[in-house]
């Protein structure tokens, strides 16, 4: 519209009055170039559309491919893994050191600690942004991942147990010689 | 012969040149010249302007030069003039 | 005798002062302004300029005397504008918290400078004004809304049917399930949520953010709307929905005290049942 009133100023004799009595002009052609850098809008005769150009044009933003794994499941898994490590702490506070428990304890926590890094990373660490910090992260966080249950597993077979492992860990009182042992009570 | 290196800034200004080059092509051809023209002298305009190593400026002008090509691709616009 | 009929001429010409600077309602403005005592408050604003694009950004400070401004923020920047620096730019429309424009960082908080009040009880302390944070900046507080816009866009925020209604019928609506829009319908996409928002701040390209989310969620909770499997189908990724971890800054921050974070928790609740 602005476009077309700068326009105005030049046009010939005519197309003013054509323009002045209503007649559109957008199949015409433009005179020569003027003083302006305005782009020259025209108006498309026929709608796209059945709004016409108003309506936005919703894949202006890239659209993500559609995976429920990625969304909705993983989401569900994460809240069920965090359900689930619920009754095995209570259990373990509670109850105290049970064999079963602990091996659970030994598999959901990582599970659960993977999970929530596995946001992290995909909030700060993101292949899009970083190719190859992420995949390095990615792996490293298996391997982590994989370890402490390993970890777990040992401990749990050779090893005190879980629950008494953290429950030392918590009563752990310092000796003269400034080491960490457990409390025997 | 050897080829120059490109920092991938000044890949990002030859990218959006080309597009803009190739949005181009979806105009009337008999007001191709005049876009191209307009393309060309946008882009000149800051060559000596603006400092090479000034990363921020140099992205906030790819940035608003990528809005503009956005505007100006709506096939309502059919022709532009210019100084 | 002539002492009290003097008296009373002189008071009756008071009176008729009086009155007759009630009757001129601009001098009597006047009148009201200079009678307060002076109040003046620092005010530093952001300011950058894009013809300048090399030019480091910097904070503006103009000084103001809050007795001579009115109560809002709003209202000191135009005054700003008007008086000391008609280079400042922003923008404002409504002046009333309907329009969303001036959206602005003030004092920290994301929020619309049209409906929040210069604290006048600490004049000493400097009023901090940014744009909304973690977006581009075309000039000074203004900031550039493109690809926020385009989000919005690709969530279609329109009524999608799959049957066209009955020709000169509305399409019904019970009051109870009208009673689901409330909250949602009055949003107006200030982005002060999305902006406060940190996922939203890293994921800017892929995750939609509070503000979208919350009128995605308008048009899956609205009767009429017939394409929600489409709606939810459109979110089901790890980023345009799930980089939301109930941070809450956008419902503290929501100019509007609406609850986009309870939006989004709708919306993966739905997306559960889907």
């Amino acid at each position: 519209m602005v476009a077309s009133l700068v326009k105005l100023t030049t046009l010939p004799n005519a197309r003013r009055a054509a323009l002045a009595t209503g007649i559109r002009f957008a199949r015409q052609q433009p005179a020569s170039p003027l003083h302006t850098a305005r782009p020259l809008l025209f108006k498309a005769t026929t709608p796209k559309t059945l709004f016409g150009d108003n309506v936005p044009n919703p894949d202006a933003v890239p659209q993500q491919q559609v995976s429920r794994t990625k969304g909705t499941y993983h989401w569900m898994n994460e809240r069920a893994v965090s359900v689930l490590s619920v009754p095995l702490l209570a259990t373990a506070f509670i109850y105290g050191s049970h064999p079963i428990n602990d091996m659970l304890l030994g598999i959901v926590l990582p599970i659960h600690a993977y999970m929530g890094f596995q946001q992290v990373l995909l909030d700060y660490f993101e292949a899009r942004r970083w190719p190859v910090i992420s995949r390095v992260l990615k792996y490293a966080l298996v391997t982590i991942t994989g370890l402490s249950m390993f970890g777990a597993w040992r401990i749990n077979t050779t090893d005190v147990g879980l629950t008494n492992y953290f429950s030392r860990l918590w009563n752990a009182k310092k000796t003269q010689a400034g080491v960490y042992t457990a409390d025997d009570e | 012969m050897g080829t120059r290196r490109l920092s991938g800034l000044q890949k990002d200004v030859l990218r959006l040149y080309r597009d803009c080059l190739r949005a181009i092509k979806t105009k009337p051809e008999e007001t191709q010249h005049r876009f191209r023209a307009f393309a060309r002298q946008e882009f000149e305009k800051n060559i000596v302007s603006v400092k090479r190593t000034d990363v921020r400026a140099i992205e906030y002008m790819l940035r608003v030069g990528r809005r503009r090509m956005e505007q100006y691709m709506s096939p309502n616009v059919r022709d532009i003039s210019f100084i | 005798m002539a002492l009290n009929a003097s008296l009373r001429s002189t008071w009756n010409l008071s009176a008729l002062r009086r009155l007759a600077q009630r009757g001129f309602s601009t001098a009597a403005v006047q009148r009201m302004a200079t009678e307060k005592p002076p109040n003046p408050k620092t005010f530093k604003i952001y300011r950058w300029n894009p013809d300048s694009p090399t030019e480091e950004p910097r904070m503006q400070e103009y000084k103001l005397d809050l007795s001579q401004t009115g109560p809002m923020v709003l209202d000191a920047l135009i005054k700003i504008k008007n008086e000391v620096d008609p280079t400042l730019t922003f923008r404002r429309s409504c002046r009333e918290g309907i329009c969303g424009s001036c959206a602005m960082n003030i004092d920290g908080k994301n929020t619309l400078a049209c409906i929040t009040h210069i604290p006048k009880e600490e004049p000493s302390k400097d009023m901090l004004i940014y744009p909304l944070p973690h977006m581009y900046v075309v000039k000074d507080l203004v900031p550039d809304m493109t690809y926020f816009y385009k989000q919005y866009a690709s969530i279609k925020p329109w009524l999608q049917r799959k049957d066209a209604p009955e020709a000169n019928k509305e399409i019904l609506q019970s009051p109870e399930e009208r009673k689901k829009l409330d909250g949602l319908y009055e949003c107006i996409l200030c982005a002060c949520c999305s902006t406060a928002c940190p996922s939203y701040w890293w994921n800017q390209d892929v995750y939609l953010g509070p503000s979208v989310l919350l009128q995605a969620y308008r048009w899956m909770a609205d009767s009429r709307d017939q394409h929600l499997q489409e709606r939810l189908s459109q979110m089901e990724n790890a980023f345009s929905v799930y980089r939301c971890h109930t941070i809450m800054n956008c419902t503290r921050t929501c100019p509007k005290h609406l609850n986009p974070g309870y939006a989004i928790a709708q919306i993966k609740l739905l997306m559960t049942k889907n």
